[in-house]
């Protein structure tokens, strides 16, 4: 029943969308206007990480419509996109996918950036003639797989940013010995496998691993688990709600370590208790927008929020996870001659770099290697630094 | 070892508290009309977000919990009035109803509420040790007012005259309303007393976990379980099924595996079920509520 | 079977002692007759029009009438209060596509095994449940039991792919050279579960064992005194009952590419029940009315589902209050009231 609900969001949605679409009409110079399909969770407990990304998707939609398209084969090209919501749910988000794909002429989709419903539409894509741009951390799995030829992942791998962030967070706060905390997801498996080797490398013991209940409220017997085990850190996941219940918590019990690393959100969690923790590190998989200084950034952020009309959250760093994909589908379009190609405009992205807000390249299999940023806070100081691709 | 298991006993009295505050407001309703109010979870979130308004507007924690107290209670007196009072003792029809109620009160929350996670500080901070154990404080503020809630609230059935009117109507309502009792207006009573008691847990579980719209399935569930435990309309069973289903939780997720949390309970409930079908406490079949 | 004699049946079970006018009761029968025409119609419309949303619309329509159908069996006419069906639409679907993924078994052989661990299961939980009158506690019981199927599913991970679901990817094998791996082919295999639900609730309906049901719903003490096996009849209904949402389910696996423990969630079964009271609940086109107005209408109007729900909320309650027979329920006492020389619209109340 968690259905769509968050109507003032949705509406703004409905309400770029619209405002673009007119934009569209206005000019009557493209010669073809071709369709791109969107699916995210634009509402339910997902939404957090999907709306913000489907904004800046239409937003890049828009700031290439504006310009008066793009040209293939000397004839402008405008793009209109027909988006669907997923609600969070993996049922519909594959109703979702099946409304898109009933559009003969969609060949190319963008969203979803959960594993939930991100594999259950991933399914049906991958079962289907269209290149499909998508962001949740299991479609990992699927690229270089068949089936998985046409499908692109603009999020580096957390075998990608855990060489980075893994090193960083460790010298940053200093840990010697941490537990791992996590829900009960195949995620969470497949994070453990990656994160904790590297730990150990580090020189970081990890003595103890423990999933919960993915709708746990109440952590206080699972972290009673971590109590005087002679832990200086705990690593987090999988998202803000969750992080946060875990950070407060800790604070309350006593006994437990005072600095998190955490993969999977922002560093919202950390910072509303930032009085009664000691450090706290989380990835920052597209751009900082709060602490950074980027000039690129500050640009983007101003777009955003006149394209929006919101003012800059946590989240709204997700809007990045497409937005410059998006420029590289169009550039790859003009250079292969072709909207429906989409073969060949897959090609194309895998082969070039693309500098835009992120500077973006993908690998032959379609694995992002974009260079990220790593935000921490400190003993109350707050900073961000950008840790390199490879 | 031994301390550890202290700790996880209190974890345990805590959060099983805050269920039999949920169950006894079921129980309650049940044990009178008859209705098993599936919308009572509802109750729970809407009294959540009763206390999230006060306490960020600045009143304070202990006005946030009485208004929470309040309005859930003339939201109970104006749904008693307006839907459940045309088919008390129907068991399927007030089934039915109360999960139409859920699907307004639910979507209309999301609507206005947004499906975010609220927080709001809870009057007690941090942790306190305790002989060598440590606990967190606001939870245990919570026990003690769960204690203080509970206990109010059974006193108020033994020892007032309107509690032993409710009584009596449990026990059977023509005899009742034979001696005078204002059946009507007691049943009005008996559901604005159990949606307060909603009202007062939601400002509970509030002052420790997130809220969102759709946190009622949780409390739900575990007052339906106790509701069964306590023997369907014993407000005594429901308040030890709840100590004792919270600690069943808080050990089998600290000994056992924390990610099948929820399903002790629902186990405990099966093999009450099949063993005890009157529930655990109800075995008198006198002393109703 | 055809339409006449379904028809006659409906008349024959509304039959009074009062002789009716000949010509009314021609009317009535043709009212019958256009509701099964409708009834065709609807169904053969995605497959004529060939347009891949119309099926697609159509498949999750049929799927969920095949569902309010095998339930209104158990609500409607045995009067048992489960809270269990969507967890047996998740059963099998998990159940067939584990038979088929990991143990290889072609698709309708694991549909029947589905079916039969469904009615196993629904033996085990319903034969405690269902020992006492009042419904209580097999609401009770089948509401835990569904919450903690869903919580098995989603913490078995090994097994079920744990809360980030399985994924599906065969099709059931082509029957007579029928295939099922297009849109088409996949709706009417949805379409089929629907007719043969209906079959099975038609026959039970018309059987000793669906006149018991009634009268057990009618009063339990009373039918046992009529020599009614009470336990052993209401047993049988949900074990009828939940096998039919698990054949349901076994075919929603391929259809939806996609399973996850959501699809036990207790809403689904809470959505199913608020369809059955909107269109008549024991009544046989009921279920068939409210699936179209709950799923169908929305969809065509492109209602927000948000106010969807709200308005299923307040037409639940108002339908309990006001008109606790359905829809059906109300054009059947009509029609009936009309046959026995009653005009056809009035708003004087019926009794």
């Amino acid at each position: 029943m968690k259905t769509g609900a968050w109507t003032n969001k949705a509406a703004a949605i409905a309400a770029a969308t619209l405002t673009y679409a007119a934009a569209t009409t206005t000019m009557a110079i493209a010669d073809q206007t071709v369709r791109i399909g969107m699916v995210n969770s634009l509402t339910g407990p997902h939404s957090g990480f999907d709306l913000p990304a489907s904004e800046g998707t239409l937003m890049a939609f828009h700031e290439i419509n504006k310009k008066g398209g793009i040209t293939v084969n000397g004839e402008k090209v405008t793009f209109e996109i027909v988006s669907e919501d997923a609600q969070s749910k993996p049922d519909v988000a594959v109703n979702a996918a099946q409304k898109i794909l009933q559009n003969d002429d969609i060949r190319i989709v963008y969203g979803i950036m959960t594993s939930g419903p991100g594999m259950a539409a991933a399914t049906l894509f991958s079962r289907s003639e269209v290149l499909y741009i998508g962001g949740f951390t299991l479609l990992d799995t699927l690229l270089g797989k068949p089936g998985g030829e046409l499908m692109i992942r603009t999020l580096n791998s957390d075998a990608a940013v855990a060489q980075s962030f893994v090193p960083q967070s460790v010298k940053v706060l200093g840990v010697k010995k941490i537990g791992i905390i996590l829900p009960n997801e195949d995620v969470s498996r497949s994070i453990v496998e990656t994160y904790k080797p590297l730990l150990e490398k580090a020189g970081v013991e990890v003595p103890i691993v423990e999933y919960f209940q993915p709708s746990t409220t109440d952590f206080a017997p699972v972290l009673r688990k971590f109590q005087n085990q002679g832990l200086d850190g705990l690593f987090v996941g999988t998202n803000d709600a969750v992080v946060e219940a875990i950070v407060r918590q800790t604070t309350e019990l006593g006994g437990l370590p005072k600095k998190f690393m955490y993969r999977g959100g922002s560093g919202a969690p950390g910072l509303k208790y930032k009085d009664q923790i000691e450090g706290f590190v989380w990835q920052i998989l597209t751009r900082d927008l709060e602490f950074g200084d980027d000039p690129k950034v500050q640009e983007w952020k101003k777009a955003y929020t006149a394209f929006t009309g919101k003012e800059i959250s946590p989240n709204t760093y997700w809007g990045l996870v497409y937005y410059d994909t998006v420029f590289m589908m169009a550039k790859a379009m003009e250079q292969v001659g072709s909207t429906d190609d989409v073969e060949a405009i897959a090609k194309a992205m895998k082969s070039m770099t693309y500098e835009g807000v992120r500077t973006m390249r993908f690998s032959e299999e379609g694995r992002a290697r974009s260079d990220i940023d790593i935000g921490t806070l400190l003993n109350g100081k707050i900073s961000s630094v950008r840790a390199s691709a490879e | 070892m031994f301390i550890d298991v202290i700790q996880t006993m209190t974890d345990g009295l805590m959060i099983g508290g805050l269920y039999a505050t949920v169950a006894v407001g079921i129980t309650l309703v049940f044990g009178i009309m008859g209705i098993l109010n599936f919308a009572h979870g509802q109750m729970v979130m809407l009294g959540a977000y009763v206390a999230f308004f006060f306490v960020t507007a600045g009143y304070g924690f202990w006005l946030g919990l009485a208004f929470a107290m309040l309005a859930m209670a003339l939201l109970g007196l104006v749904m008693e009035r307006a839907v459940f009072r045309f088919i008390l003792t129907d068991h399927m029809g007030g089934l039915t109803v109360s999960l139409g109620i859920i699907l307004i009160i639910e979507n209309l929350a999301a609507a206005y509420f947004t499906p975010d996670h609220r927080n709001f500080d809870p009057p007690l901070k941090g942790g306190v040790e305790l002989l060598g154990m440590q606990f967190s404080a606001q939870r245990l503020l919570v026990l003690a007012l769960v204690l203080v809630l509970v206990t109010a609230f059974y006193l108020f059935l033994q020892k007032t005259r309107l509690g032993k009117a409710i009584r009596a109507m449990g026990q059977n309502r023509t005899g009742a309303a034979l001696v005078g009792v204002q059946v009507g207006q007691v049943t009005a009573i008996v559901f604005a007393l159990g949606s307060a008691m909603a009202g007062a847990a939601g400002a509970l579980y509030g002052s420790l976990f997130a809220i969102t719209p759709y946190m009622a399935s949780g409390p739900l569930m575990k007052g339906f379980i106790l509701t069964v435990l306590g023997g369907l309309g014993s407000v005594p069973g429901a308040v030890i099924a709840g100590f004792l289903l919270g600690i069943a939780e808080s050990f089998g997720s600290r000994y056992l595996s924390a990610s099948f949390r929820d399903g002790y309970g629902f186990i405990l409930l099966i093999a009450a079920l099949l063993l005890f079908p009157r529930g655990l406490f109800g075995f008198s079949g006198k002393e109703k509520v | 079977m055809s339409v006449k004699s379904e028809t006659a049946v409906m008349i024959n079970e509304a039959a009074s002692e009062t002789a009716p006018g000949e010509n009314r009761n021609r009317i009535v029968q043709l009212v019958f007759a256009l509701g099964w025409l409708a009834f065709a119609v609807l169904l053969a419309t995605p497959i004529l029009a060939d347009s891949r949303y119309l099926l697609h619309v159509g498949t999750m329509i049929a799927l969920h009438g095949a569902l309010a159908v095998s339930l209104n069996l158990l609500l409607g006419y045995a009067g048992q209060f489960a809270i269990s069906h969507g967890a047996f639409y998740g059963l099998g679907a998990y159940a067939s596509a584990l038979l088929v993924t990991s143990a290889g078994l072609p698709f309708w052989l694991a549909m029947p095994l589905a079916m039969l661990i469904a009615a196993i299961v629904a033996a085990i939980i319903g034969y405690p449940a269902l020992r006492y009158t009042g419904g209580v506690h097999l609401a009770l019981l089948t509401f835990a039991f569904g919450e903690l199927a869903r919580l098995i599913a989603a913490n078995w991970d090994g097994l079920t792919g744990g809360p980030m679901g399985l994924r599906v990817l065969y099709f059931p094998e082509p029957v007579l050279g029928f295939a099922f791996s297009k849109a088409s082919g996949l709706y009417a295999l949805a379409a089929a579960m629907l007719l043969v639900t209906m079959a099975i609730v038609l026959l039970v309906k018309r059987s000793r064992f669906g006149r018991g049901l009634v009268a057990i719903r009618e009063d339990e003490v009373l039918a046992s005194f009529l020599g009614i096996n009470v336990l052993r009849y209401k047993l049988a209904a949900y074990v009828l009952s939940s096998a039919m949402a698990a054949m349901i389910g076994t075919v929603y696996a391929p259809i939806m590419t996609f399973i996850s423990p959501e699809l036990l969630n207790v809403h689904e079964t809470i959505s199913l029940i608020g369809v059955l009271i909107l269109g008549g609940i024991g009544t046989f086109s009921g279920p068939l009315i409210g699936t179209l107005i709950f799923y169908g209408l929305p969809e065509f109007l492109r209602i927000a589902s948000f106010y969807r729900l709200v308005i299923l909320g307040v037409l639940i309650i108002l339908v309990v209050l006001l008109v606790p027979k359905g829809i059906a329920g109300v054009i059947r006492q009509r029609l009936e009231m009309y046959r026995r020389g009653y005009p056809l619209f009035s708003w004087r109340k019926l009794s």
